[in-house]
């Protein structure tokens, strides 16, 4: 199998399998992450063709040293939050005081639920919510960062977690009430 | 990060989803169609870029052809050894031992700007700083069927020389293609004056002065400002003498002139950093070395003490002046130059790319030297500290057309066509506003500062 570094050689030559190569031994591994960021999948699907067009076009920055799959999946991410910048004008987001505490009594059980699940719960998040809750939740950034990166204070990048988190759990408890009715059925 | 962040972030891990078919489909029509459309967008700018590159050559091959048809230099001029340029006109004593009636005597010295006979559409205008010289040209040119005018008539106390008793200067014009040539004038001096032909051993002649001239600066370029474009840098400057033998009405006064400024260009070669704000705009800043050249014409050069040197007059002279017919002078200024500029990318192939590009320059003058073609003259170093020609610190405006390629990710190469506006300023004693204009030629090496958004 022709090796990482070459392919990028390829790929900046503009060869045109190399690219097909690339993407075939990637996408699959990115696909979740612009999922997580989409409200569906053919706004996953719009997000990673956006970031594939990027990466073949700034494939010649790529350092080598670096890991490629992280250099990749940092450019998914940056396309995310451009791609949903934009409805995040149109939904704009508010820092939310009082957000309605849930007490969750029983331990949140994930195990059970199925990731594609995860998925679509996710993606019933308001836009900014889902983008905040990914990028501290997820990819470990710092809300003042966050506040930096989506044009909103940090305060509201805190509220617009816990609201996501929330709204989760609920999600989440409801899923497994499902999941207990059926196992009790059985 | 709290447990159940980090139990929904393991849910995740490792975790692949194939994508639809029509993701690559989309992917592969959208980097066709930029490829399709950037060859088109290389032919289009790179014809436009040659274009605009060719046509900058060619004017630049015109200005100076059409300087080179202007200025020429006299070949008697050319030829004369330093030693030879005192002596002019050897005085006549006619048969009964008196002076003749000439303009001259033993200590005077007839000053005049000779007519180069080789050169036809050259040379029209010839000086004449003595009355009586002026008077008899007139009249050989009105028998001969020469048109003349006066075109200049001023008395030197408005060009600030104190105690200067009113002079004047006159211009003859002949106009082309009639020839004067300054034999047959001698000849028919030497006849209406009724003295024997008089031998001229040089087409330079040199007056004697009575008292020795400061150094002659005639103001700053624009206030400070460096300026190669004003033509009004070229100053007329007059030099007083009065020699014991001259009458009161017989003051002989001189007449320096430079042409207009015409541009050479400049050359410039420098390092530089490049910060990234996108795939598109980047900003430029370095240290740039830069030569500038400007030409011009003079017809007159000093004796500095064992030197003789051009005279450009902005930059001044200083001790005794001859006058010679044009002869062309280089104007070479050096200078470290701080550039600040916001690039755009307007296209980029493979590891080419280029870029429009504008913003700030501050430049620090080295040094400035003044050149001629003239085999028997100097080169005039002007000294910053004694001069008040221009500022050795100058801002200007900046702007040009980059070509860049890519060495590797940190390292690159660019050659721009670059031109530079110099702030405006206004020079105190001639009035004149400038707003200086240069453009030229670079190449820089960069360095690019990775910005780890893009």
């Amino acid at each position: 199998m022709i090796l990482d570094e070459q392919l990028i050689a390829l790929c900046i030559k503009n060869d045109h399998k190399a690219q097909k190569e690339l993407y075939d031994r990637y996408a699959s591994k990115l696909m979740p992450m612009a999922l997580r960021y989409a409200k569906s999948q053919e706004d996953a699907e719009d997000i990673l063709q956006d970031a594939f067009i990027k990466i073949f076009h700034r494939l010649e920055s790529f350092r080598k040293e670096a890991q490629l799959l992280t250099w990749l999946k940092k450019i998914v991410i940056n396309t995310a939050i451009n791609h949903n910048r934009k409805k995040m004008y149109q939904q704009p987001m508010m820092d939310i005081e009082k957000i309605a505490t849930m007490h969750v009594e029983n331990e949140m059980t994930l195990s059970n639920i199925h990731f594609t699940e995860i998925l679509a719960m996710m993606q019933k998040l308001p836009v900014g919510s889902r983008t905040v809750f990914n990028l501290f939740a997820m990819e470990g950034y710092g809300h003042k960062e966050i506040g930096e990166l989506l044009g909103i204070s940090e305060g509201t990048s805190k509220s617009q977690y816990s609201r996501a988190r929330t709204l989760l759990k609920i999600m989440i408890e409801e899923a497994n009430k499902v999941v207990q009715i059926n196992i009790s059925e059985r | 990060m709290s447990n159940f962040d980090e139990d929904l972030k393991n849910r995740f891990e490792g975790v692949e989803f194939k994508p639809s078919d029509q993701l690559w489909e989309g992917i592969e029509t959208t980097l066709l169609a930029k490829k399709k459309k950037n060859i088109f967008f290389y032919w289009h700018t790179y014809g436009i870029a040659a274009g605009l590159a060719l046509l900058l050559t060619v004017g630049l091959l015109l200005k100076d052809s059409f300087s080179a048809k202007k200025v020429t230099t006299s070949p008697l001029a050319k030829e004369q050894p330093k030693d030879q340029n005192q002596e002019i006109i050897t005085p006549v004593i006619d048969s009964t031992g008196n002076q003749k009636p000439t303009i001259m005597n033993q200590t005077d010295k007839l000053w005049v700007n000779l007519i180069d006979e080789s050169k036809e559409s050259n040379d029209q205008k010839v000086s004449f700083g003595h009355q009586a010289i002026n008077s008899f040209i007139n009249e050989v040119a009105s028998n001969q069927g020469l048109k003349t005018s006066l075109v200049r008539r001023t008395s030197f106390d408005d060009l600030g020389l104190n105690s200067a008793p009113v002079q004047f200067l006159e211009y003859i014009n002949y106009i082309p293609p009639l020839v004067v040539s300054m034999s047959i004038l001698k000849a028919r001096w030497e006849a209406k004056n009724l003295v024997e032909p008089m031998k001229i051993t040089s087409n330079v002649l040199v007056a004697d002065t009575k008292f020795e001239r400061v150094l002659a600066l005639n103001g700053g370029i624009g206030s400070g400002n460096f300026d190669p474009n004003s033509s009004g840098n070229a100053l007329q400057a007059n030099s007083q003498l009065q020699g014991a033998n001259i009458g009161a009405n017989q003051n002989l006064t001189s007449l320096i002139s430079n042409g207009e400024n015409i541009q050479a260009g400049a050359l410039a070669l420098g390092v530089g950093f490049d910060l990234d704000f996108s795939s598109k705009w980047s900003l430029n800043a370095g240290l740039r070395y830069t030569e500038y050249r400007f030409d011009n014409t003079s017809n007159a050069y000093s004796k500095e003490g064992n030197s003789l040197l051009p005279i450009y007059l902005p930059a001044g002279y200083q001790g005794d002046l001859v006058i010679v017919s044009n002869y062309n002078i280089t104007n070479n200024v050096t200078s470290l130059a701080i550039p600040l500029q916001l690039s755009y990318q307007v296209l980029a192939f493979g590891k080419f790319d280029v870029d429009l590009r504008a913003g700030l320059s501050l430049d620090y003058f080295i040094n400035y030297k003044i050149e001629s073609d003239l085999p028997i003259l100097d080169t005039r170093s002007i000294d910053f500290a004694q001069s008040n020609l221009f500022n050795r610190v100058n801002l200007g405006g900046v702007a040009g057309l980059g070509f860049n390629y890519r060495l590797n990710e940190q390292w690159g190469l660019t050659a721009d066509f670059f031109a530079r506006q110099y702030m405006k300023g206004l020079n105190d004693l001639t009035g004149f506003s400038s707003s200086p204009f240069i453009y030229g030629f670079g190449f820089n090496l960069r360095y690019f500062i990775k910005n780890e958004d893009n």
